[in-house]
C-alpha cells in the first residue's frame, strides 16, 4: 500500500505544480474518481501469474526525476527521424513534414473518448488504469489516406532522470489506404520508469508495419498497453523485440473488426541477468474472414525470465478466419525459466486455429558440432541463438529497420 | 603426431574404451575396424573431446608446436584448432545457420589461433568454390541451412569438403562411407585422397573394408570390446572381409 500512496501523492504534487490543460484534467480527473484504490496486481491475478510489478514499483519512480539530456543526433538517413523525450515530442528535432501531429489537448473529445471506450480486455488491467490517472500530454498522428510513405519513419523515445517516472500516450491513426512503416525505438541510460500507452486506428486497406524495439536501462521498468483497431481488408505486421530492462510488460489487444483484416503479431525478448519479460496477447477476431499469426520467441540467459500468454478470441459470427500462434523459448542456463500460456476461445466453427508452445536448451550435439570445427562454445551459443532469433528478424518486412535490428542483437552479444 | 596411451573412457557411466594404444605419424593412414559396439565412435569422440565421453585413464598426446603435450585440458574446440578433425556418421541439421557461415567461422577461428590473417567473406566463398568440384558438389550447398535437408551421401561430401577447408593434421573420419552408393563413395574416397599428404594422418573407422578398396590404409586395427585386438597391413582388412570377425574375436569373449 505505501508503494502506491508513494505514486499518488508524487501524482498530485506533479498536476497541481504542472497542471494539465482542461480537457485533458477532466479525463485525468474523471479516471481519478473512478479508480480511487488501487491495488498492484500479484500473484492471485491470473493475467500476472508470473510477474511481481510491485518490486519494480518499489523504485519509487517519480515525475520530478525527469530530466534532460542532449540527445545525440547522428541521424540516420535511410529513415524519417522523430523525436521524443521523457514522452514529450521534440517537435523541432524531429521531421514531420508529412504527418500531422496534435497535442491530445487539441483533439475532438469524441476522439479521445473512442480510445478510452476500445480497451476492452486491458480496461480493467492496472496498466491501463495507472496510465489514465497520471495522463500527461499526448500524441495524435494522422497519416493520410492513400498516402505512401515512402522512407521508414523511426520514432526515438529516450527517457532520461534516474529513477523518473514517465507516462505516455500516443494516438496513431491509419487512414483508408495509407502505406506506413514505424520503426519505434525506447532507450533510457539512466533506470526510468516508463508507462506507455499507444492506440492504433487502421482504417480499410492501409497497410502498416510497425516494429518496436525496447532497449532501456538494465534495471528500468517498461510497461507497454497496445491497443491497435483493424478495419476491412487492412493490414497490421507488429514485431516487437524486448532486450532491456529489468522488468518489462507487454499488454497486447488486436481486434479485427471487419471482413479482410489481418494482422501478424510477433515477438522477440532476449533477456539476461535478472532481466523479467511478460508479454500478454489478446486477439480478437469480431468479423469473419480474418487472420492472424503470432509467433513469439525467448532467448533466456543467467536467471532471467521469459512469460507469453496469448489469447485469441473467435466470435460466434466469425467463421472462415485463420488464427495461427506458436511460442518458443531457448533457455541459454539452467536457471533460466520461461512460462507459456496459450489459450483460444472459439465460438465459431468454421475456423481455423492452431497453437503451440515449445521451451528447450542448445543442443549438445549441435554445440559438440561447432566446437568440432574450432568454434567456442560462447560463439557457438551466439550462432545458434542467431539462427534461433532468425525468423523473427524475418518477419520485419522493411529492409533498414531489420538491419537495425539486427545490429542491435549482434551489439547486444545475443547472437552472432 | 599423436600418441595414444592406455585410453579408457566412459560413456553414462559404462567403460567403452579399456586400454587403447595407438601411434599415429604425419602421412600415414590407419582404418580402424570392428564390429558394432566395439568403441570405434566413442574413441573418435573422446579424441576430438566430446564433453560427454569421459577420459578416465591414459594420455592423448598431440604434437603441438613440435612438442609432444597433453591434450586432456583442451576443449574440443581448441582440440580441433590444434588440427584434430572429427568427421561425424551422423553430421548435425543446423536451420538458420548457412553452411558457409558456419564454414567461415571455423575457418577464421583457425586462422586467429594460427596468427594468421582472417579472410572476409568473399574471398573465401571463391575458397570454398575451388573445392567444390573435387566433391562435385554444386554453390548452393553453401547457401543452404547446414546439413538441413541434405542427403545422406551429401552430407557426408559436406563433411570432407569441412575437412579439406580446414586442413587438419590428423582427421578421424567416423563411418563416412555409411549410406553412401557406389558413385558417391568414390567421390567422398577422392576428397580424403586429396587430403593425403606427407603432413597429414587420416584415420579411417568403418564396419566395412568397402571404403579401403578407395583409400589405402598403412594400418588396419581390429578394435574389440574397447581394446585393439590385432594390427596388420591392409591384408588384414581383406582378410576380415573373407573370413568376418568372429575368428579373431574368440579368443576374447
Amino acid at each position: 500500500m505505501e508503494t502506491m500512496q508513494f505514486y499518488q501523492q508524487d501524482a498530485q504534487k506533479y498536476f497541481s505544480e504542472n497542471p494539465l490543460p482542461s480537457n485533458l484534467a477532466s479525463i485525468q480527473k474523471k479516471y481519478r474518481e473512478k479508480h480511487t484504490h488501487f491495488e498492484i496486481p500479484n500473484r492471485k491475478n491470473d493475467d500476472w501469474k508470473y510477474t511481481n510489478l510491485e518490486n519494480a514499483l518499489k523504485n519509487h519512480y517519480s515525475f520530478f526525476k525527469q530530466s534532460s539530456t542532449e540527445l545525440t543526433t547522428d541521424k540516420d538517413t535511410r529513415f524519417q527521424n522523430i523525436y521524443f523525450l521523457n514522452g514529450k515530442l521534440l517537435e523541432e528535432k524531429s521531421e514531420l513534414s508529412n504527418i500531422e501531429v496534435f497535442a491530445l489537448s487539441d483533439i475532438a473529445p469524441e476522439l479521445i473518448e473512442e480510445v478510452f471506450t476500445r480497451e476492452e480486455y486491458f480496461a480493467t488491467d492496472f496498466m491501463t488504469q495507472f496510465n489514465r490517472v497520471n495522463l500527461e500530454q499526448g500524441y495524435y498522428f494522422k497519416f493520410a489516406e492513400k498516402t505512401h510513405f515512402q522512407k521508414t519513419i523511426n520514432i526515438h523515445h529516450h527517457y532520461s532522470g534516474e529513477l523518473s517516472y514517465n507516462n505516455q500516450f500516443n494516438y496513431y491513426h491509419f487512414e483508408s489506404g495509407c502505406e506506413v512503416n514505424l520503426l519505434e525505438e525506447y532507450t533510457s541510460d539512466d533506470n526510468c520508469g516508463v508507462n506507455i500507452a499507444n492506440f492504433i486506428k487502421i482504417e480499410s486497406a492501409a497497410q502498416v508495419e510497425q516494429i518496436s524495439l525496447q532497449n532501456l536501462n538494465n534495471d528500468s521498468m517498461f510497461l507497454q498497453g497496445h491497443t491497435a483497431l483493424i478495419k476491412r481488408d487492412a493490414h497490421y505486421n507488429h514485431v516487437a523485440f524486448h532486450t532491456g530492462s529489468a522488468l518489462s510488460r507487454n499488454n497486447l489487444f488486436i481486434e479485427l473488426l471487419e471482413n479482410g483484416a489481418s494482422c501478424d503479431a510477433h515477438g522477440l525478448y532476449a533477456l539476461k541477468e535478472n532481466q523479467h519479460h511478460d508479454t500478454m496477447s489478446y486477439i480478437k477476431h469480431t468479423a469473419p474472414h480474418t487472420e492472424s499469426a503470432q509467433l513469439y520467441k525467448g532467448i533466456l540467459a543467467d536467471s532471467s525470465r521469459g512469460i507469453f500468454t496469448g489469447r485469441v478470441r473467435v466470435e460466434k459470427d466469425a467463421q472462415q478466419i485463420n488464427a495461427q500462434q506458436l511460442n518458443k523459448n531457448l533457455l541459454l542456463s539452467k536457471k533460466a525459466q520461461a512460462n507459456s500460456r496459450p489459450q483460444m476461445e472459439i465460438n465459431a466453427d468454421d475456423v481455423k486455429c492452431a497453437h503451440g508452445s515449445t521451451t528447450g536448451q542448445l543442443s549438445e550435439e549441435e554445440l559438440f558440432y561447432f566446437q568440432a570445427r574450432g568454434i567456442d562454445k560462447d560463439k557457438a551459443s551466439r550462432m545458434l541463438a542467431k539462427a534461433f532469433a532468425y525468423d523473427v528478424v524475418l518477419k520485419i518486412k522493411d529492409k533498414n529497420t531489420r538491419d537495425v535490428i539486427s545490429r542491435h542483437l549482434h551489439k547486444k552479444h545475443i547472437v552472432s | 603426431m599423436l600418441n595414444l596411451e592406455n585410453i579408457h573412457a566412459k560413456v553414462e557411466g559404462n567403460e567403452i574404451l579399456k586400454g587403447i594404444n595407438l601411434e599415429i605419424k604425419p602421412g600415414e593412414v590407419h582404418a580402424i575396424m570392428g564390429p558394432n559396439g566395439s568403441g570405434k565412435s566413442t574413441l573418435s569422440k573422446v579424441i576430438a573431446g566430446h564433453p560427454e565421453y569421459e577420459q578416465t585413464d591414459g594420455k592423448i598426446e598431440l604434437n603441438i608446436n613440435g612438442k609432444m603435450q597433453d591434450i586432456a585440458e583442451l576443449e574440443a574446440s581448441e582440440r580441433a584448432r590444434e588440427g584434430i578433425f572429427l568427421g561425424f556418421q551422423y553430421p548435425v541439421e543446423v536451420p538458420g545457420v548457412t553452411n558457409i557461415n558456419f564454414m567461415h567461422e571455423a575457418f577464421n577461428a583457425l586462422c586467429e589461433h594460427q596468427g594468421a590473417e582472417t579472410m572476409d567473406e568473399a574471398s573465401f566463398r571463391e575458397f570454398v568454390k575451388s573445392k567444390l568440384p573435387i566433391l562435385e558438389m554444386r554453390e548452393d550447398f553453401l547457401d543452404r541451412a547446414v546439413n538441413e535437408g541434405f542427403s545422406g551421401g551429401e552430407k557426408k561430401k559436406n563433411e570432407i569438403l569441412q575437412m579439406l577447408i580446414l586442413n587438419p593434421r590428423v582427421a578421424f573420419l567416423d563411418e563416412t562411407d555409411s549410406g553412401l552408393d557406389i558413385d558417391a563413395l568414390k567421390t567422398v574416397s577422392k576428397g580424403v585422397n586429396t587430403l593425403k599428404s606427407k603432413y597429414n594422418a587420416i584415420v579411417l573407422i568403418t564396419h566395412y573394408q568397402r571404403l579401403l578398396d578407395y583409400i589405402q590404409p598403412d594400418f588396419v586395427h581390429v578394435l574389440y570390446k574397447g581394446k585393439i585386438i590385432k594390427s596388420g597391413d591392409k591384408s588384414l582388412a581383406l582378410e576380415l572381409e573373407e573370413k568376418g570377425y568372429d575368428w579373431l574375436i574368440g579368443d576374447h569373449q
